[in-house]
């Protein structure tokens, strides 16, 4: 994965990990990789990946069975709650670029409804 | 377990290396050290690998002045090759068996099949690219609790190095310390917790990397551009 | 320290190969020119093979020396260095390897000389001819008679001299690589120093033992004083040995 590496790279994994729970790529209740598995998964310093899991369990994300290891939450209404911060947070960053481009509202739902259909792979 | 350097100083007949470095490692954290060219990252780690002795100062391994026993437990990964020119890469790594109690010929095997190096193979034969995975691949065949690799991308090709930064990722523990120098900064972005920074052979400053991120908004790369040049990218 | 003197010995492999092999092939034309009844062969190969006793333990004393400047001056010092061994192991393996390769080329000499010598005497049963030209060679007068322990001491007595010699280059090249390091006067002080050394104590020797130096023919003196000498020169090289090692455990950066 590649980071900005201006900005906390926790962070945009803790990003990349509940993108993957909201789309179904991890399941809820599933079990998560260990804090050096994910290290080595995404090529981070383990106190990073720790740093990741903290996040996540603070917000709700993920929580941990003490022996066992850390799981995706099974709570369907937290995940959706994180789809729809995460959609908003997209579309604030739409309409910012939408105003620094002078395009108006009517003109953009326009442009929506003409573009293509994206398929994500 | 700690590793403290303290005013580590050395020179040379026309130099001084390094001066007055002090700083403390501690175990469980990956610290870069970076630094130009001559700026004495390789001084400081031979003096800790106990290769130099130091003109003045110390280092202390566990409260003691680092001496033949401490050997035992650093591993120290130089620039060059060192091997004999008569061994084989099945050599190196009896050699090393032979020599150092915490060295797996197991974990050394694996790693030799992560690098595709063939153990019959001669060391005079060896390209500098499958010098440089040997080299990794001997030392973090070890189970030490200070690992310093100079350069450990130098020369790597670019599928080796994942290979290489997952092998450092999978012997990083809590128990030990890292000690990685390099020039390809962007390269150890994700993978330091710690930066160290020595310029004309003095300590510059040492950095906890993510929170350069959270709180000053800047990259290690650019932190180095601004220690080294003391220019702040827009 | 026995793993250490594993790899010493594997480190000088190469130069006593080569040695045997050349002392092989002079001693099957040896055979040659004795059972072949060819005089010329038989002298010149008689004449090689007693050379090659000095050459092959000359060589292998200079290889050594060069074994240590390599391993002290290249990267490769590394490979002795990052390991948990102190300077008395490693400098002793050497020491030990080497004194012991010497020792063994001296008695495989000997034992090789004395076959010979066997053979000789078993074709031609002219031994008291054969001991008139080696007394005149070594210009003795004769007054004791040239036996085995006086020659085995004789060749004790050369061996432990080298060996002391050895000890004396080797002090002198870790001298040079612990502090003339980078300078520009580096070989000449070294080379400088050896000899001093070599000088100073042989005039000391002779000064306070009177005749015990070690010195061209008139080596063969009689096997007990041989002996004696040979065991000062023992010591002088243990000494040289720890002063050696303790100038790399304190002094010098690789």
């Amino acid at each position: 994965m590649k980071y900005d590496t201006n900005a906390p790279i926790y962070l945009q994994v803790v990003d990349a990990i509940k993108l993957d729970i909201i789309n179904g790529k991890i399941s809820p209740g599933e079990k998560l990789p260990s804090g050096r598995d994910l290290a080595v998964l995404y090529t981070i310093n383990p106190n990073t990946s720790a740093r990741v899991y903290t996040e996540l369990e603070a917000q709700g994300i993920c929580y941990t069975k003490r022996g066992m290891g850390t799981y995706a939450t099974e709570d369907l209404k937290r995940i959706k709650a994180c789809r729809d911060e995460m959609a908003n947070e997209t579309l604030n960053k739409f309409l910012v670029s939408l105003k620094q481009l002078g395009i108006s509202k009517e003109e953009a739902i326009d442009m929506i409804n003409q573009a293509n259909d994206i398929c994500i792979l | 377990m700690k590793l403290e350097s303290i005013n580590v100083t050395k020179k040379f007949p026309g130099k001084v290396a390094i001066e007055n470095i002090s700083m403390t490692l501690e175990p469980g954290h990956i610290y870069a050290l970076l630094g130009p060219n001559g700026s004495g990252k390789t001084t400081w780690m031979k003096t800790v690998a106990g290769l130099i002795k130091a003109t003045s100062g110390e280092v202390k391994f566990n409260d003691v002045a680092v001496n033949t026993d401490s050997r035992k437990k650093i591993a120290y990964m130089s620039t060059e090759p060192y091997f004999y020119d008569w061994m084989t890469v099945g050599d190196v790594g009896k050699y090393y068996q032979d020599f150092f109690d915490d060295f797996s010929m197991e974990k050394y095997d694996e790693l030799l099949a992560g690098m595709n190096l063939d153990k019959k193979l001669k060391i005079k034969t060896l390209s500098s690219g499958m010098m440089a995975k040997l080299k990794i691949a001997v030392t973090m065949g070890r189970n030490a609790d200070v690992y310093m690799l100079d350069e450990p991308l130098n020369g790597i090709d670019l599928i080796a190095r994942d290979e290489v930064m997952r092998m450092v990722l999978t012997s990083a523990s809590e128990d030990n310390i890292m000690i990685i120098s390099s020039h390809l900064v962007e390269e150890l972005e994700a993978l330091v917790d710690r930066a160290i920074f020595i310029q004309d052979g003095h300590f510059a400053g040492m950095y906890d990397v993510e929170q350069l991120r959270v709180m000053e908004s800047i990259s290690l790369a650019d932190k180095y551009r601004e220690v080294y040049s003391g220019v702040r990218e827009a | 320290m026995l793993k250490l003197f594993k790899y010493e010995f594997r480190k000088s492999l190469a130069v006593k190969v080569i040695i045997l092999c050349i002392t092989a092939l002079i001693e099957f034309f040896f055979l040659i020119g004795l059972y072949g009844e060819n005089d010329n062969i038989f002298a010149a190969s008689a004449f090689f093979l007693f050379l090659m006793a000095f050459v092959a333990t000359v060589i292998i004393g200079v290889h050594s020396m060069r074994l240590l400047k390599n391993d002290l001056n290249t990267k490769q010092a590394y490979m002795l260095f990052m390991t948990p061994n102190n300077s008395y192991k490693i400098l002793g393996a050497k020491v030990i390897e080497n004194g012991v390769s010497i020792f063994l080329a001296g008695a495989f000499y000997l034992i090789l000389a004395t076959i010979n010598m066997t053979m000789i005497v078993g074709k031609y049963g002219r031994l008291s001819d054969m001991l008139d030209i080696i007394n005149a060679i070594f210009a003795v007068n004769s007054w004791e008679e040239i036996t085995l322990p006086l020659v085995a001491s004789y060749v004790f007595v050369s061996v432990s001299h080298w060996l002391y010699i050895i000890a004396v280059a080797f002090f002198a090249i870790v001298l040079s690589a612990t502090f003339f390091n980078g300078k520009k006067w580096n070989s000449f002080a070294s080379i400088a120093v050896f000899i001093g050394i070599v000088i100073v104590v042989n005039i000391l020797l002779a000064t306070i033992l009177g005749g015990a130096s070690f010195s061209g023919s008139s080596i063969i003196i009689n096997s007990t004083h041989n002996i004696l000498t040979a065991v000062v020169y023992l010591v002088l090289s243990a000494v040289m040995y720890v002063i050696t090692a303790w100038i790399m455990d304190n002094s010098l950066s690789v």
